[in-house]
């Protein structure tokens, strides 16, 4: 006889690790069906049925999972969009997060699909150097992600930013692989004479253009085209930014840092907003964010905290300040280094 | 100049829950792959990779990601099973979940693949390996039913019968559809008098009776296959058990209840323990999400708050009671009701 098994931890967390895939689906289903475009003010399941042309009781079921999801809240039988939904998924909205939430699906979550066959034979083209996709996938990324910028993220930094020792005395900034440029519309909204440089590769650029013309901040923000890592970047700069962009570099960060050394006023500062692995590669979070891509590419281009700010201080910086910030994204490194 | 957005929310959540699909793809993965099997003390990634033959790298991403999850723990570049993972993922553990997990996750995801199908079109033809009540998916559904239940829900269903004032006194009980038979020895273990009937469908029973062997409950629980709907379900019952299984509509489950009231004797006890929808059917998660599968291909119906007191109501059941209780983290309504006394 074997006695049956007494009471050990609780299993629960594995079950809610299965279904987590769940809320997931849900709220890409509720997206490609455009349950939240029809939901701005409060309406019957039937009702939100009609307008999709879909089945009454599972449009129904559906809306219940969104609510108990958090998406959707329900009121005597009816529902309407949550707050989270109508900032982020109604597609009148600035902050439209479709193009950003289908592109991680394609480069983080879909390569996840079946992901033992990576697993056990490795990358699909091992030690090929892939230069980052193409010209479209750039532009559609700097599009996608403005999102992340505008609203909490742009706020933030620029409080940040505007909090430096002499930052009222900022002449010109350079916004280094800028992509939408929108840092750098903020940080350029919070001082008083200051113009900013919003540099990144020719596609990407005009996207940057557009953003400064609908904030109609031509006079103070100008473009420039070009490869940061082959090309002339301008000087005389108060401050360089650059954000998320670092990883292209990740092999050449002594030249470039260098180089970006050398762009800036005596004492302007070099910041940088990167990811940064802790617990020996196990933590942020994120870490889970890059897996499907590097299972396929075996490129790893990910910085372990404190790469980025050694790599300055070998450059020359005369010092360097870090601090974690958390982002909606997830948990990212901010290094402040000082010329 | 216009002023940029100055906005107090964040889509955190939002980035949190679309990455629900990760964590989920990448434990199903790691027990496909036998993986906690070899993490039993301390591993380098290069001897994890080369017990299960795999690439290097990708194993030790993995075995990082897996670290993330909370899974698993690394220390010194060497990794090994986190307290969650030794005690339900290892192989060959009398609490081993990995295949009850397998088996909700290969019901879940062709509905996930289809969902906007479902929603459109509606339940549909359920194809055949989707079918939840055909033989290999019972059995199979059985199997996984005893991993969970072993793993601690029979444990805390026997906690909350054993507290019932009559219960001392029962001696002769029924589960009804009480698949492998370890929720019934878990409560026989707690009332040494106690002789138990497990009923559920020959096959389910057949399986019980190996539960029931292993576990040396022979001498007082026994195993009967049949339909509970139409078939005769045995006499003079001191209690009977129905736990997660009602999931019908109110005519089938007024049938069921009457045939319980003729098979109990005279204030003999029924005790229903069953998740329930609350908050306009929008809560616990664990039923609004877990089932949507079953829900959405028309092959379960959700019990709201109340169902089963109102049907022991309906039944002529005598003191009804309805209580919630916790089960393993799940919500679920505890109804107690007794049959008429013959005078």
């Amino acid at each position: 006889m074997r006695p049956l098994p007494t009471q050990g931890p609780s299993f629960t967390p594995l079950h809610d690790m299965l279904t987590a895939a769940i809320p997931a689906r849900l709220l890409q289903a509720g997206l490609a069906l455009g349950i939240f475009n029809v939901l701005g003010t409060f309406r019957t399941a039937g009702e939100v049925a009609a307008e999709l042309d879909a089945d009454a009781s599972n449009t129904r079921l559906v809306l219940d999972a969104l609510t108990n999801v958090g998406l959707i809240e329900k009121s005597e039988g009816r529902y309407q969009n949550s707050a989270l939904a109508n900032h982020y998924l109604s597609p009148d909205s600035k902050l439209y997060l479709e193009p950003l939430l289908a592109m991680i699906k394609r480069m983080s979550i879909d390569p996840l699909e079946h992901p033992e066959e990576r697993i056990r034979k490795g990358p699909l083209l091992p030690n090929a150097r892939d230069e980052s996709g193409s010209p479209c996938l750039w532009v559609e990324s700097a599009r996608a992600s403005a999102p992340w910028a505008l609203g909490e993220m742009g706020t933030c930094i620029a409080r940040i930013v505007s909090s430096l020792p002499g930052f009222s005395g900022f002449k010109k900034m350079l916004d280094l692989g800028g992509g939408h440029g929108l840092f750098t519309l903020y940080i350029v909204q919070a001082g008083e004479t200051l113009e900013g440089v919003v540099f990144d590769r020719a596609p990407v650029i005009a996207l940057a253009s557009e953003f400064i013309a609908s904030y109609d901040m031509g006079d103070s923000v100008t473009v420039m085209a070009g490869d940061y890592l082959t090309d002339d970047i301008g000087h005389g700069y108060d401050l360089v930014w650059a954000s998320a962009t670092l990883n292209n570099a990740k092999d050449n960060l002594p030249a470039l840092f260098s180089k970006i050394y050398d762009a800036l006023e005596p004492n302007g500062y070099f910041i940088s907003l990167h990811d940064g692995m802790t617990g020996e590669q196990t933590q942020p979070a994120m870490i889970l964010e890059w897996l499907g891509g590097l299972l396929s590419s075996g490129r790893d281009l990910r910085f372990e905290q404190g790469e980025v700010a050694e790599a300055m201080l070998t450059c020359g910086f005369r010092s360097v300040r870090s601090r974690t910030l958390k982002t909606p994204l997830g948990q990212m490194d901010l290094d402040i280094a000082r010329k | 100049m216009r002023k940029l957005p100055r906005l107090e929310i964040d889509f955190n959540e939002l980035n949190n829950l679309y990455f629900g699909t990760v964590t989920s793809r990448l434990m199903m993965t790691a027990i496909k792959m036998k993986v906690f099997d070899h993490l039993g003390s301390p591993e380098s990634a290069r001897n994890v990779a080369e017990a299960l033959d795999s690439h290097y790298g990708n194993t030790e991403l993995m075995l990082d990601a897996l670290c993330a999850c909370g899974l698993v723990e690394k220390k010194s570049g060497r990794y090994s099973n986190r307290k969650l993972a030794h005690a339900f993922l290892v192989c060959g553990k009398p609490a081993y979940l990995g295949e009850w997990l397998e088996q909700a996750d290969e019901a879940m995801r062709p509905f996930l693949e289809k969902m906007e199908d479902r929603i459109r079109i509606g339940p549909g033809e359920v194809a055949k390996a989707e079918d939840m009540n055909s033989e290999t998916y019972c059995e199979r559904y059985t199997a996984s039913h005893a991993a969970s239940s072993l793993a601690g829900i029979a444990r805390q269903f026997a906690v909350q019968i054993e507290k019932l004032p009559a219960f001392s006194s029962c001696r002769t009980m029924l589960d009804l559809g009480g698949g492998p038979g370890i929720n019934a020895m878990a409560v026989a273990e707690t009332n040494p008098n106690l002789q138990a009937t497990v009923f559920d469908r020959p096959e389910i029973a057949r399986m019980a009776r190996c539960y029931i062997e292993t576990y040396g409950f022979a001498d007082r629980v026994r195993a009967v296959g049949g339909d509970y709907l139409n078939d005769p379900l045995g006499t003079g019952y001191d209690m009977i058990m129905i736990t997660d299984s009602l999931y019908y509509d109110d005519q089938k489950i007024d049938r069921v209840l009457e045939k319980c009231g003729a098979c109990l004797r005279p204030g003999g006890m029924l005790v229903g323990i069953h998740a329930v929808l609350t908050d306009e059917r929008t809560r616990p998660v664990h039923l609004v999400l877990d089932l949507l599968a079953e829900t959405m291909t028309g092959q379960a119906h959700m019990p709201e708050k109340g169902f089963l007191a109102r049907a022991l109501g309906r039944c002529g059941f005598d003191g009804i009671t309805s209580t919630m209780v916790v089960i393993c983290g799940i919500p679920m309504e505890m109804n107690v009701g007794y049959a008429k006394s013959s005078d």
